[in-house]
């Protein structure tokens, strides 16, 4: 079993401030040195009238949906990591992995036809690092 | 009451008398903020004598943070007015005031 | 490019009479590489765009003035909290005016592919303007058009989804009062000198801002640690803590304490309400939960209720606090909060509408204007009723609110007697909440500000005695200090930063600042002195803006009441700063900034900061 095996970000919205530095580290750790919140795999949701951000990103759920709904299985679990995660190089930008996910949270970069999935930054996860105010969390799941 | 009977009897109610301030502090002391304490001083006390009945503990904090130093950056007020940090130690109390310490920052 | 930070591009908009549906003529130009080292971007870049958009024949509503929307190298990036600044001309005085404001719209510009985005002209109908990388379209505005600042924002952001970001101005912009502002992301405002005027006399209402574009960074690797540089900073510092528990409203405490607190119109500087208003009461009484801006590790604003509960917004700041608390007697905060959300709302400057609604008060108490004048309204201090009325009132240029509405420096001249004694403005400018008679510098920051009464580019009150050595009472050593409190700034509004981030939070100095321009846009031997020198070049650039507007010394003077009438209680108690003293303050800032008597920047000072041929030739 691998390291990675059942863990995720749990992200804990009432402590998120919104200031989503977390998008802007995700997306320069996958490309580095660039800052492009449209390349990011996890967003912030921000729900002004009642100042409500909810982080929002991959639980590594058990059924991933995701990979079954890849057409040319680029999607896989990787053997690793224990954890789906999308080969860039096979993608082929259809996007049908991107509903296909119940929970949202397979993003889609429109600039270059790729669905940015997260893979935990291989077990050291970047957003997590970088979020001032602790509101995600590198956790276990139940 | 004059004369010496007149005296005696004042000094001793002055004996028998005590009275209150409240302390609060607006920044963090003790490691919390935005809390206070009741003393009991005597009459004419000196603001320097007050700060002496706090818990050893805090008052060894209000002297490195507002006491000793040449530029503190901590401010203390009598009734919401700031006393200079010159006058800290003779400043008198009649009893019944309100004293904070604050941050001394002004502004947003 | 190549160029690291930057997005590279300068986008173009004129409107020229158009409609929505109608092409609309942009385009971009590369950014000016040679510049970018002396004036960085942000004001710096800015001022430049302005100085050559907008000069003295351009009125501030009229079509040509731009409504420029800057950014900096490091908006945007993982660094600390980004900001944007509006740069126009202002309504309310005539000059140079930017205002900052930090929210989601200013990392988006950027990655929408611009660093300024500069909109010239004026549409023939109400219009939004929308922005999308490459395309730029005009829409129609007409179901938003009157709309408060929110419903605006909240159909639009209906209409393009959340990733849209939106700047909008309000119902007091569309009646182009010279203090509306603009709001963005629900809860920010570029508040001061009547930005949102200029975009309604532009027929402008909204601007949206998508983008999907990079920003290349020169060491992502060296931001990592950096980042972890600010934390232990923030972990080490005097009142970073402080800051973020409660936001700007916990010096209101000291502000009163010390003598600085404007109460009533300035007649004192302390308010014996100030336990009902202060931030400790806030957060007991109407507190929500926190709020922050893009990129920042210190969240310092609140999100609170009001009107018992009926209304939310974000606030009350310091300043709000002050100008619409203290200043005009009113010792509630439910009621604070209450005006806050009004002036969000329609969309104007709390601070110029509590300065102006004060001046209104003590004409009231002072007989000099009557309830006939005021349509019935009891506008006597701590009246809170009357407050709300009259922001309401301003915004729709109702009755009264005409003739406040244009200023107080307009409203003094209107109502006369002796009432120009306390208008309370620098250059047409309201000012903030900080009472110079309770430490003088602050006049003479007031009176050097690069557009009128405003205490964001030095706030000389309650330094440190060991950080500058300065008289509170006096002019010694004040001069030299509000310089430097000046210099500090510049690097930081061409970022664009927010400034009381680092300072504050983070306790930054020069050094610091150098080093993020070293790991974002990769120069390697930027130093402080140099930006030193940036600094001087950028407050000369936009001196030199206001001396092409007509300002001269005489200019740069503060109200009648503040030099020479004493305050009656605190610790300025009886002390009057007057002519001498506050002549001697001037005559040693002009010299450290290199002009003459009149405040005019003298050519060997042009020469020196390499400004000779952006500005031209000055008038005498």
């Amino acid at each position: 079993m691998s390291q990675l095996h059942r863990r995720h970000i749990k992200s804990l919205p009432e402590k998120c401030s919104g200031c989503r530095l977390c998008e802007l580290v995700c997306s320069d750790r996958h490309n580095p040195n660039t800052t492009n919140p449209k390349r990011s795999r996890i967003r912030v949701e921000i729900e002004h009238r009642e100042n409500r951000n909810q982080p929002r990103v991959c639980l590594q759920c058990e059924e991933h949906p995701c990979v079954e709904a890849c057409p040319v299985e680029a999607i896989k679990i990787h053997s690793e990591l224990g954890l789906p995660v999308v080969s860039l190089g096979e993608c082929t930008g259809c996007q049908a992995c991107v509903p296909a996910c119940p929970y949202g949270v397979m993003f889609f970069d429109a600039e270059r036809s790729l669905a940015l999935k997260c893979d935990l930054c291989g077990g050291d996860p970047e957003c997590v690092k970088n979020c001032p105010q602790g509101a995600i969390v590198f956790a276990k799941s139940a | 009451m004059r004369g010496v009977e007149g005296k005696v009897v004042r000094a001793q109610s002055m004996e028998n008398s005590k009275t209150k301030v409240q302390i609060r502090f607006l920044a963090f002391f003790g490691g919390r903020d935005n809390w206070g304490v009741d003393l009991n001083i005597a009459p004419e006390a000196t603001l320097f004598e007050a700060l002496g009945k706090i818990e050893k503990s805090i008052y060894e904090e209000i002297e490195e943070k507002l006491l000793r130093p040449q530029h503190p950056r901590y401010a203390i007020a009598i009734n919401g007015k700031i006393v200079p940090q010159d006058q800290i130690r003779e400043a008198r109390l009649r009893g019944g005031e309100k004293i904070t310490i604050m941050a001394r920052l002004v502004g947003g | 490019m190549g160029l690291k930070g930057y997005a590279g591009k300068v986008l173009f908009v004129n409107l020229d009479n158009k409609k929505a549906g109608e092409t609309l003529q942009w385009r971009t130009e590369a950014l000016n590489e040679i510049l970018l080292r002396k004036l960085i971007g942000g004001r710096g870049y800015g001022a430049y765009l302005l100085y050559h958009l907008a000069g003295p024949a351009t009125k501030p509503l009229d079509p040509q003035n731009p409504f420029i929307l800057s950014t900096g190298p490091l908006t945007g990036t993982p660094l600390a909290g980004s900001k944007f600044a509006v740069i126009t001309k202002s309504p309310l005085t005539g000059l140079f005016l930017d205002s900052y404001s930090g929210g989601d719209l200013a990392g988006e510009i950027k990655y929408a592919g611009y660093d300024h985005i500069v909109i010239q002209g004026r549409c023939a109908q109400p219009s939004y303007l929308l922005i999308e990388d490459e395309k730029v379209e005009l829409r129609d505005a007409s179901h938003i058009w009157g709309k408060t600042t929110f419903a605006a924002e909240e159909t639009l952001i209906k209409e393009h989804g959340g990733e849209t970001k939106i700047l909008v101005t309000g119902p007091a912009g569309e009646n182009l009062v010279p203090f509306a502002c603009v709001c963005t992301d629900y809860y920010h405002q570029s508040g001061r000198g009547g930005a949102g005027a200029v975009l309604g006399s532009k027929n402008l209402k909204a601007i949206a801002v998508k983008g999907s574009k990079d920003i290349t960074v020169a060491d992502s690797e060296g931001l990592r640690k950096f980042r972890q540089y600010l934390l232990e900073k923030f972990k080490k510092s005097q009142f970073g803590d402080l800051r973020v528990k409660y936001g700007t409203p916990y010096t209101t405490t000291s502000a009163s304490a010390i003598g600085v607190l404007p109460t009533r119109n300035f007649q004192q500087g302390s308010f014996e309400g100030i336990e009902k208003i202060n931030c400790f009461t806030l957060k007991e009484k109407i507190w929500i939960s926190d709020h922050g801006c893009l990129g920042c590790q210190a969240p310092c604003m609140n999100f609170v209720k009001a009107k018992k509960g009926k209304i939310k917004l974000v606030g009350p700041e310091y300043e709000t606090i002050a100008l619409l608390g203290s200043n005009v007697g009113v010792d509630d905060i439910d009621r604070v909060a209450e005006f806050n959300e009004l002036c969000d709302a329609y969309g104007v400057d709390t601070i110029s509408s509590g300065g102006v609604i004060a001046f209104a008060m003590e004409c009231y108490e002072k007989g000099f204007i009557d309830k006939k004048m005021t349509d019935g309204l009891d506008l006597r201090f701590g009246n809170a009723d009357a407050v709300a009325e009259m922001i309401a009132k301003i915004a729709r240029r109702d009755g009264f609110g005409n003739v406040l509405a244009d200023g107080v420096k307009k409203a003094a001249e209107r109502i006369g007697k002796e009432s120009p004694h306390f208008a309370i403005h620098v250059k047409g400018m309201e000012l903030p909440g900080y009472e110079p008679r309770g430490a003088f510098a602050m006049g003479l920051a007031y009176a050097t500000a690069t557009r009128g009464g405003c205490h964001r580019r030095a706030k000389p009150v309650e330094i440190p005695q060991d950080r500058f050595k300065y008289d509170i009472f006096g002019s010694e050593g004040n001069a030299p200090m509000v310089k430097k409190l000046q210099d500090f700034r510049e690097p930081v509004h061409c970022g664009i930063l927010c400034d009381a981030l680092l300072r504050f939070c983070f306790e930054l100095e020069m050094k610091d600042i150098a080093e993020m321009y070293r790991l974002v846009v990769g120069w390697e031997d930027i130093s402080p002195p140099e930006l030193t020198q940036l600094a001087e070049r950028i407050y000369t650039l936009t001196r030199c803006y206001n001396v092409r507007e007509g300002i001269r010394r005489k200019d740069d003077t503060l109200p009648p009441r503040i030099l020479y009438d004493p305050l009656p209680d605190g610790p300025g108690q009886g002390k009057v700063m007057g002519d001498k003293t506050f002549n001697k303050m001037l005559d040693e800032y002009y010299s450290l900034r290199g002009w003459d008597s009149n405040g005019i920047p003298l050519p060997e000072t042009l020469q020196r900061l390499g400004l000779t041929e952006i500005v031209g030739d000055l008038p005498e």
